[in-house]
């Protein structure tokens, strides 16, 4: 009885250390999920600058930016992006 | 994702004005109307005589029933087809029902982590001490594991050569949220197996106690 005890504690904490990593994982992955991490990246690249640029000499771009730049438009206008 | 929200708000609010520029400047590139000619025929059309391109604008859009012009503002739903009831809709519904999975998974895998470390502690009893030494090694076996993904997590560029910088400057964002994320969970599960072996060297072993207590029987 004392072994079947054992080899069940050592199943089971194999199983709980699995699902303990599978948990960090899936908590760290949903960051993916929401928009600030893409908001850090495009700071963090400079991309805000670059798309404003663009957009401003952009000849054929027909949505109104705001005074605040592109920075503001892309905040506003996230889910185009993140449309799931 | 767009966070939380249930709603897909898709509404931006267009430059009037340039946009009317732009289909005016594409009429003004348009050939005179000869005899018979449909001035409204959608793959060839053609400025009627005497009418200007201002005009010929507002007759067009309005035989063909558009209003860009009366609201500023547009709901891109309808221009990608992604409207309520349409197809794509419902397969980015349905993939939205994946994401409402995976997030009712983390309630489930914690449920499950609740139920392990009771059986667990079930098996191992009336001895206490070895049932928080194992579930302290239970805890501080991931935080290990996940230190090190953290770590392999920031050496990944070392094996990825991108040459694009604004790329590169996105990867190092990502990369630096993923491994301090892993830094973290590892941390706190660590801290917590750590707390949990520490106690089982701390707690006095009841049974023990009360085994000294009671006399020692001797088989005959």
């Amino acid at each position: 009885m004392g072994l079947i005890k054992k080899i069940g504690v050592f199943f089971l904490s194999i199983l709980t250390i699995l699902l303990l990593i599978l948990l960090s994982f899936s908590f760290t992955l949903s960051s993916f999920l929401y928009p600030q991490l893409y908001f850090d990246a495009f700071e963090a690249a400079g991309m805000y600058e670059y798309i404003g640029d663009n957009l401003e000499n952009a000849p054929n771009m027909f949505i109104q930016i705001p005074p605040t730049g592109a920075r503001a438009l892309l905040k506003h206008y996230s889910p185009i992006f993140l449309v799931i | 994702m767009r966070s939380d929200a249930d709603t897909l708000n898709l509404e931006v609010t267009i430059d009037k004005e340039k946009l009317r520029d732009f289909f005016l400047s594409s009429v003004g590139n348009l050939s005179e109307c000869k005899q018979g000619q449909n001035p409204f025929n959608e793959e060839n059309p053609c400025l009627p005589q005497g009418q200007s391109a201002d005009e010929f604008l507002d007759s067009f859009l309005e035989s063909k029933g558009l209003n860009f012009f009366e609201e500023s503002t547009v709901d891109l739903t309808q221009v990608y087809g992604i409207e309520v009831g349409s197809e794509q809709r419902k397969s980015l519904d349905n993939l939205r029902d994946y994401i409402a999975y995976y997030k009712a998974l983390k309630i489930i895998l914690i449920v499950l982590i609740l139920i392990m470390l009771s059986l667990i502690f079930l098996l191992q009893q009336p001895n206490t001490k070895k049932s928080l030494r194992t579930a302290g090694l239970i805890f501080i076996v991931p935080a290990i594991i996940l230190f090190f993904t953290s770590l392999s997590i920031n050496r990944v560029d070392q094996y990825i050569q991108i040459s694009d910088p604004i790329f590169d400057s996105m990867i190092d964002v990502v990369k630096n949220a993923l491994s301090n994320n892993f830094l973290f969970y590892s941390g706190v599960i660590g801290a917590l197996g750590v707390a949990l072996f520490i106690s089982s060297f701390l707690i006095k072993q009841k049974t023990l106690l009360i085994d000294k207590k009671k006399p020692i029987k001797k088989k005959v």
